[in-house]
């Protein structure tokens, strides 16, 4: 290696990024050469100096200035949309009103007023789902998996699944929002996992409802293969 | 399983807390960052005050967004994101562009080839006080373009990883590296008339 190239590599190989060849001849380079021996180890000394914690602290008083703005500008508290039970209720539209749309057949006077009997059918599936427990589906994991498994829950193999009681269980629903369960919720997961011997691609459909805390309590679960819909968010 | 560093997951305890509006766990979030943000901002607005309304601003406008994290990306990663660009934002509508113009001639080099090279003394710290050290790197540091006083200050002192470096510029990770390097040996470059061993030249490097 020569100076050109040491030059190239000194920051790399100051991170340890270089493959071990390189990064062996860079230490060969700096042995024998004191100009670029001294490069490196002054460049270490920058990097020691300006990351110092002791370095480029706040100005005093700034601490106690930023929670006074703080205070002053947070307003409210917001609850983001996402939490709210009716956006994490992702695939909870009640199926049955479907079948009203079928009757294309009827006259125009009857079929007015079954539009308007849809209208009023949906209006008060609406107002229950809202208010009592509604249907979802999603993968299950806790809040470690939730990150490590991104994008490929369906990977996230039993064993682990069942690790991951002692975290916690979550939903994580189509849109790849992680919904926690509540505790006694948790429990039931565990139970269902132990009896099913799926190895992975775990699904799971529940019906529950959005607790005070914005965690699932789930009344009713059922573990089964993931939709296609699923499937195309994640594998 | 408890798998990835588990500061990030406790970001994301804590970032959900506080979208249930525990307004505690929003301030733990600040106490965990304001000093990486401070380091931020002042390395785009080399203005101590611009510094700390820019920590003030981002933090107002990540909790107004709070619910947009997704846990995708690290939350400091995502803080600093706004960080930067309010940073930008307040240095184009202030004073910034004048400073940009007197600094500019001296930036116009590539800097990359080392024309001081002396040891230093084994301890600077110990030669200046903390202040003066302060002001020297500060010094050193607002020499430097921004683009690359920007990825040093993640890379270095906020001590992101490239690919968070990455991310949070909007750069490539072959981007950050080839500024970083420029970056790094350009600071030294600065920092050695005033660190080096002008007493002899005694010390070969092995």
């Amino acid at each position: 290696m020569d100076c050109n190239s040491f030059l190239d590599s000194v920051s790399d190989y100051i991170d340890g990024d270089l493959n071990l060849d390189v990064a062996e001849a860079a230490r060969l380079h700096a042995a024998e050469c004191s100009h670029c021996h001294i490069v490196l180890t002054t460049t270490r000394q920058t990097l020691l100096l300006i990351g110092s914690p002791d370095m480029f602290a706040p100005p005093e008083g700034a601490q106690a200035r930023l929670r006074q703005a703080l205070e002053a500008g947070l307003g409210e508290p917001l609850i983001p949309e996402q939490l709210r039970p009716a956006r994490v209720a992702v695939q909870s539209t009640p199926p049955p009103p479907r079948r009203w749309f079928s009757i294309p057949f009827l006259p125009g006077r009857a079929s007015a007023l079954s539009v308007a009997l849809v209208l009023l059918v949906l209006g008060a599936g609406i107002i229950r789902w809202r208010a009592s427990a509604s249907t979802m589906s999603g993968w299950l994991c806790d809040r470690h998996c939730f990150t490590a498994f991104q994008g490929k829950y369906g990977e996230h193999p039993r064993d682990c699944l069942m690790k991951c009681a002692d975290t916690g269980y979550g939903l994580v629903d189509a849109k790849g929002h992680f919904t926690p369960l509540d505790a006694k919720s948790n429990a039931t997961v565990l139970a269902a996992l132990k009896q099913s011997r799926k190895p992975d691609h775990i699904w799971v459909t529940v019906h529950a409802k959005m607790t005070s805390q914005n965690s699932l309590a789930v009344q009713e679960l059922e573990l089964t293969d993931p939709t296609p819909a699923a499937a195309a968010t994640s594998r | 399983m408890p798998e990835p560093s588990a500061l990030v997951d406790d970001d994301l305890g804590l970032v959900r807390r506080a979208c249930a509006g525990e307004r505690d766990a929003f301030y733990a979030l600040v106490s965990r960052y304001e000093r990486p943000l401070y380091r931020t901002a002042l390395a785009i607005t080399r203005n101590p005050a611009d510094a700390e309304d820019v920590v003030q601003e981002t933090f107002l406008r990540a909790y107004e967004h709070l619910a947009q994290f997704r846990g995708e990306a690290k939350f400091q990663t995502w803080l600093t994101q706004i960080a930067i660009n309010t940073a930008r934002m307040k240095l184009r509508k202030g004073h910034g562009a004048l400073w940009e113009s007197l600094d500019q001639p001296r930036e116009t080099d590539d800097g990359m080839m080392p024309r001081d090279v002396t040891e230093w003394r084994e301890n600077p710290e110990e030669q200046f006080t903390r202040q003066e050290m302060e002001n020297l790197l500060h010094q050193a540091m607002n020499g430097l373009p921004p683009g690359y006083r920007e990825v040093l200050t993640l890379r270095d002192i906020q001590m992101l990883s490239t690919e968070e470096t990455a991310e949070a510029l909007g750069l490539t990770q072959a981007n950050v590296k080839t500024r970083l390097l420029r970056a790094r040996l350009q600071l030294r470059e600065r920092l050695a008339g005033a660190l080096s061993h002008k007493r002899g030249n005694g010390h070969h490097g092995l």
